[in-house]
């Protein structure tokens, strides 16, 4: 699988899988990938709208920490869902060539990496709309402070791959696990609400370490400390070691189980 | 001018072409006695762990240069499972499995085709799947839209095309590939009356000039035209391995 992640022809396959399967989501769309834009641009203005007009509160940390968390917790939750379906809705094709499995995972993947993109790129439209006069330039380095965060969905969409053939209650297991989990991270409630003396549980859960730089660098407007990227890559090699264990174990066999 | 490259790689290789599968053992899952869910568990539907079955047992088998086989059995008698274990599908759970050449395996044709996209584009999905999009090229695209009679409409997406039109490009795709082992699954040709002579001719060139060739089939009259050697499976066992013509005489009889 190593050796797969170096070759031309590897990443040519996933752009070929992923294109195709962007065509047929459009398939019935006037706008098509454009709704990936809109969508979450029309979201958070109406967020913004009701805290500004409606509630009368200037609530900038809010949005701006909504900004940051939604696009990342989407992005992860519809990276889960769609690889754990990635091997089980291909057992036709897989059944029939000798191909890689994991190029079918990555290019699910491919197509929510898509979608983020779109959605950051909403999100800096919203942001430059609504409160202009505090933004920093500092945010378009948005791509380079989720790296850690998009490697980590990656590998466990991977391991979530070959894990569902075995055990085909992990995408309820994941819903569960995610409606629990996603209040569990300060996305719909700013970080600075929480007391300092339970801050620490916060920084228990791998999570909040990988959301946690690109809400630093939306909401307080700078590149995050050291600290943060730290620990959002030590969560990230911790992924991809698990989940290589993973794919090495249940890879061989997947093949009679999907 | 890429067939020809395709040819003098072959050519170099085709005479070691070889299969040895020494003791294999083939284990699947028994899908029916597995709970679909967590619910199903509870409710007495099935057990939660997978219980294995035997799909191939004590295989031992040499084939070489020059050889077309064919492996012959009723349904459920492990043809198919054999030949996706020498495709390289079906992983062994016991044994070994030696071999020396480059392989296509054609099971069933189409699959995975995407009907929202073009049938150009559709051609490189196939690629994908077959790990042949290293030898993609236009010259390539444009061998198969011409054997496969498309023309402009290898542009229109694929939900708008025929049964047969389907069944023309997948066959070509499929038989672009020359390999050093040709595997098929009761498959031979396809495609309307018109098209199906041509793609008899084509397939029969290919079964006849690769160096080693296996047919899965029920056809009796086409084993004994296309095979040389002919191999009888029954309960995932090799029970006969001789000349067609015996094999078959052996096969009729326990089926009557």
């Amino acid at each position: 699988m190593i050796r797969l992640l170096f070759s031309s022809i590897y990443w040519r396959s996933i752009l070929i899988l992923t294109k195709a399967s962007l065509i047929r989501m459009n398939k019935n769309s006037i706008l098509g990938s454009l709704w990936a834009l809109i969508q979450p641009f029309v979201h958070m203005c109406v967020i913004s709208y009701i805290f500004s007009v409606l509630l009368k509160q200037s609530n900038e940390t809010m949005v701006k920490n909504l900004a940051a968390g939604l696009p990342l917790w989407n992005f992860l939750s519809t990276s889960l869902n769609a690889s754990s379906m990635s091997l089980i809705s291909r057992d036709n094709i897989l059944k029939r060539y000798r191909t890689s499995k994991t190029m079918f995972i990555i290019s699910d993947i491919a197509i929510n990496l898509f979608t983020l993109g779109c959605s950051i790129l909403a999100m800096y439209l919203l942001l430059i709309i609504f409160y202009f006069k505090s933004l920093s330039i500092i945010i378009l380095l948005a791509p380079i402070v989720i790296i850690p965060f998009i490697i980590s969905v990656l590998s466990v969409s991977i391991a979530i791959g070959f894990l569902t053939p075995y055990i085909r209650d992990i995408p309820q297991i994941i819903n569960l696990a995610l409606s629990t989990l996603y209040w569990s991270v300060p996305i719909v409630y700013p970080y600075t609400i929480i007391p300092e003396s339970k801050r620490f549980i916060f920084e228990l859960n791998p999570l909040f370490l990988l959301i946690r730089p690109m809400q630093v660098l939306f909401v307080e407007q700078r590149f995050p400390d050291m600290m943060h990227m730290i620990k959002a890559s030590l969560v990230m090699i911790v992924s991809i070691i698990v989940s290589y264990f993973i794919y090495r174990l249940l890879s061989r066999n997947v093949i009679y189980y999907v | 001018m890429l067939d020809a490259h395709i040819g003098e790689e072959l050519h170099s290789t085709k005479n070691k072409s070889s299969i040895e599968i020494s003791n294999a053992y083939v284990e699947g899952i028994d899908a029916l006695k597995r709970a679909a869910g967590i619910r199903d568990f509870i409710l007495g539907k099935g057990s939660l762990k997978s219980s294995a079955i035997p799909i191939l047992h004590d295989i031992n088998l040499s084939i070489s240069h020059g050889e077309r086989i064919a492996f012959l059995g009723q349904n459920g008698s492990g043809k198919s499972s054999l030949l996706k274990v020498i495709a390289g599908i079906y992983p062994l759970k016991f044994g070994n499995i030696k071999i020396s050449g480059s392989i296509a395996a054609i099971i069933e044709m189409g699959i995975g085709f995407e009907p929202e996209i073009s049938g150009r584009d559709n051609i490189k999905l196939a690629l994908v799947y077959t790990n042949m999009l290293h030898k993609y090229s236009k010259a390539l695209e444009e061998e198969i839209i011409e054997f496969s009679e498309l023309g402009e409409k290898i542009d229109w997406p694929m939900k708008t095309y025929s049964s047969g039109m389907v069944s023309r490009l997948a066959f070509s795709i499929s038989t672009i590939q020359d390999p050093d082992i040709l595997l098929l699954d009761e498959v031979f040709a396809a495609g309307d009356q018109h098209f199906l002579h041509k793609a008899i001719k084509r397939m029969e060139n290919k079964f006849f000039s690769t160096s080693i060739s296996i047919l899965v089939s029920h056809q009796h009259d086409l084993i004994r035209k296309t095979c040389n050697r002919c191999i009888l499976l029954d309960n995932g066992r090799i029970i006969e391995d001789g000349n067609p013509e015996k094999i078959l005489k052996i096969y009729e009889a326990r089926d009557v």
